[in-house]
């Protein structure tokens, strides 16, 4: 498990201002999703907006402020331990917004929503979530920004991860129709959860160690 | 604390950045266990960038970096813990106060959570810093910054401590007691390698100098053997202090071009 303290800075950090303003940002819009044309699920924009606003949080996970991949670069932890601190992290980080902005679609739906509905919002965030996890761990280290904000690159940033959630989606609506989808779709989520842990992590912590000198250059050439 | 007889050692160290230059060319020298060295050079020397390989940051195009009898890239970050650093591009977290910044620092570094506290009340009062919770690091001078940079890097009282310019922006009265700090923490046992314009204060302050040029080493000597060490390399009765020295090792006799107007 991974230090505590570095889990509460992750959570600290995910609360400084520039993160919350995105957030809020985002959370404006939601009286527009009365006008979803309620393809899919009621909620799909809620979990859109979720997404969208904690892009840098998946895509960008290695510098979400300034000094962040050199402070971690630098101490003695090692990377398995600092990604297990984010996934943890992450996972509060993103369940609480995405939380927040189902409640906030709930609140203009002309319908309130069954609990089979909210339960379904459990499962289709877990099932996408942790995966996305893992694609931004990738991204993080193929395409990290060294400072993040409201740019032409962040936007980009978001387009793909709009494409990503979709994609990621797949499973779940796949599953979900299926007779036992009670059954097997936390059984998916587990088993994902699993391979991150336990597979993909050890991975990505190794490359991460072996590409510091190339992601720090990188993060410094661009940052304004 | 365990000892090695050279805490750093940089052999053939070859650094090429885009474009073909050369920031290091070969470097190679040693820093001795227990000892305060200056590593000083003109600006775009190589020193910073000597500093980031060190710390594992930025690679090398060649040589190799040793340091405490790791090789770097370190295998094992756990000797990471053994070091602090003041690095040229801050990393502490501008969005914490100072206390919570030293804190969080001490617990990572591996102090239990009163030491931790405990320490950084000492710091935050040795080093003249608000301890106020409210205080974001971000509202502090440049100045404050350094000295939030240095704590944190002897928060845990380190067998190496790696300091980029931690005088720099500092006022008189902390650079004093940051020496003092420095020299107690050299007197237990600590090795002390930093970059520094300040020629007077690393001539009375450290005990070895390292001079780079150009990327490499000009001269590499105990400070009280200065003067013999220059007259090796110049082949003249070299007189002065380290500034002299210092200018005319990496200038040379030519005269310094001067503005017409003035």
């Amino acid at each position: 498990m991974p230090d505590t303290a570095l889990v509460m800075l992750e959570l600290r950090g995910s609360a400084s201002m520039r993160n919350v303003v995105r957030l809020l940002a985002v959370a404006a819009l939601a009286p527009l999703v009365s006008l979803w044309p309620q393809l899919g699920s009621p909620f799909a924009p809620a979990f859109a907006a979720a997404f969208l606003a904690l892009e840098p949080f998946y895509h960008n996970m290695l510098q979400l402020w300034p000094g962040h991949l050199t402070s971690y670069a630098l101490l003695p932890s090692r990377w398995e331990e600092i990604l297990r601190a984010k996934l943890i992290a992450n996972t509060v980080v993103a369940s609480g917004a995405a939380a927040i902005l189902v409640a906030l679609t709930s609140f203009f739906q002309p319908v309130p929503p069954t609990l089979k509905e909210m339960a379904d919002c459990v499962l289709y965030f877990f099932s996408v979530h942790i995966p996305l996890f893992a694609t931004g761990t990738l991204l993080s280290r193929q395409q990290p920004r060294g400072r993040i904000g409201f740019s032409l690159d962040d936007a980009a940033a978001g387009a793909m991860m709009m494409v990503l959630a979709g994609l990621l989606s797949i499973p779940y609506i796949i599953i979900a129709p299926l007779p036992g989808a009670t059954i097997i779709l936390p059984a998916y989520i587990l088993a994902s959860a699993a391979a991150v842990w336990f597979v993909f992590i050890p991975r990505a912590a190794r490359h991460i160690q072996k590409e510091i000198p190339d992601l720090w250059n990188t993060m410094r050439t661009s940052s304004p | 604390m365990e000892h090695h007889a050279d805490v750093i050692s940089l052999t053939g160290v070859v650094r090429v950045y885009e474009g073909g230059q050369r920031a290091l060319d070969g470097l190679t020298f040693t820093v001795p266990a227990g000892s305060i060295c200056g590593f000083i050079g003109l600006n775009g020397a190589g020193k910073s960038t000597t500093i980031r390989i060190i710390s594992g940051l930025e690679e090398s195009d060649g040589g190799v970096v040793e340091v405490l009898g790791e090789r770097v890239p370190f295998q094992d970050p756990a000797v990471k813990r053994k070091m602090g650093f003041v690095l040229d591009d801050p990393f502490y977290f501008d969005w914490l106060s100072a206390r919570e910044y030293l804190v969080w620092i001490g617990r990572m570094e591996g102090l239990g959570a009163t030491e931790s506290a405990r320490r950084t009340d000492e710091l935050l009062d040795v080093l003249s810093l608000p301890g106020d919770e409210g205080q974001l690091i971000r509202t502090f001078s440049t100045g404050m910054k350094k000295k939030v940079s240095l704590a944190a890097a002897i928060i845990h009282a380190p067998e190496l401590l790696i300091l980029d310019e931690p005088l720099e922006a500092v006022d008189a009265a902390s650079a004093r007691y940051i020496r003092d700090v420095l020299l107690s923490l050299a007197r237990r046992g600590s090795t002390i390698f930093l970059t520094s314009h300040a020629l007077d204060t690393v001539q009375r302050f450290c005990t070895d100098l390292r001079i780079i040029h150009r990327g490499r080493i000009v001269l590499s000597c105990p400070t009280n053997q200065l003067a013999q060490a220059a007259r090796s390399v110049l082949g003249d009765a070299t007189e002065g202090n380290l500034e002299d020295l210092f200018l005319r090792l990496v200038t040379g006799d030519a005269e310094h071009p001067r503005l017409s107007y003035v």
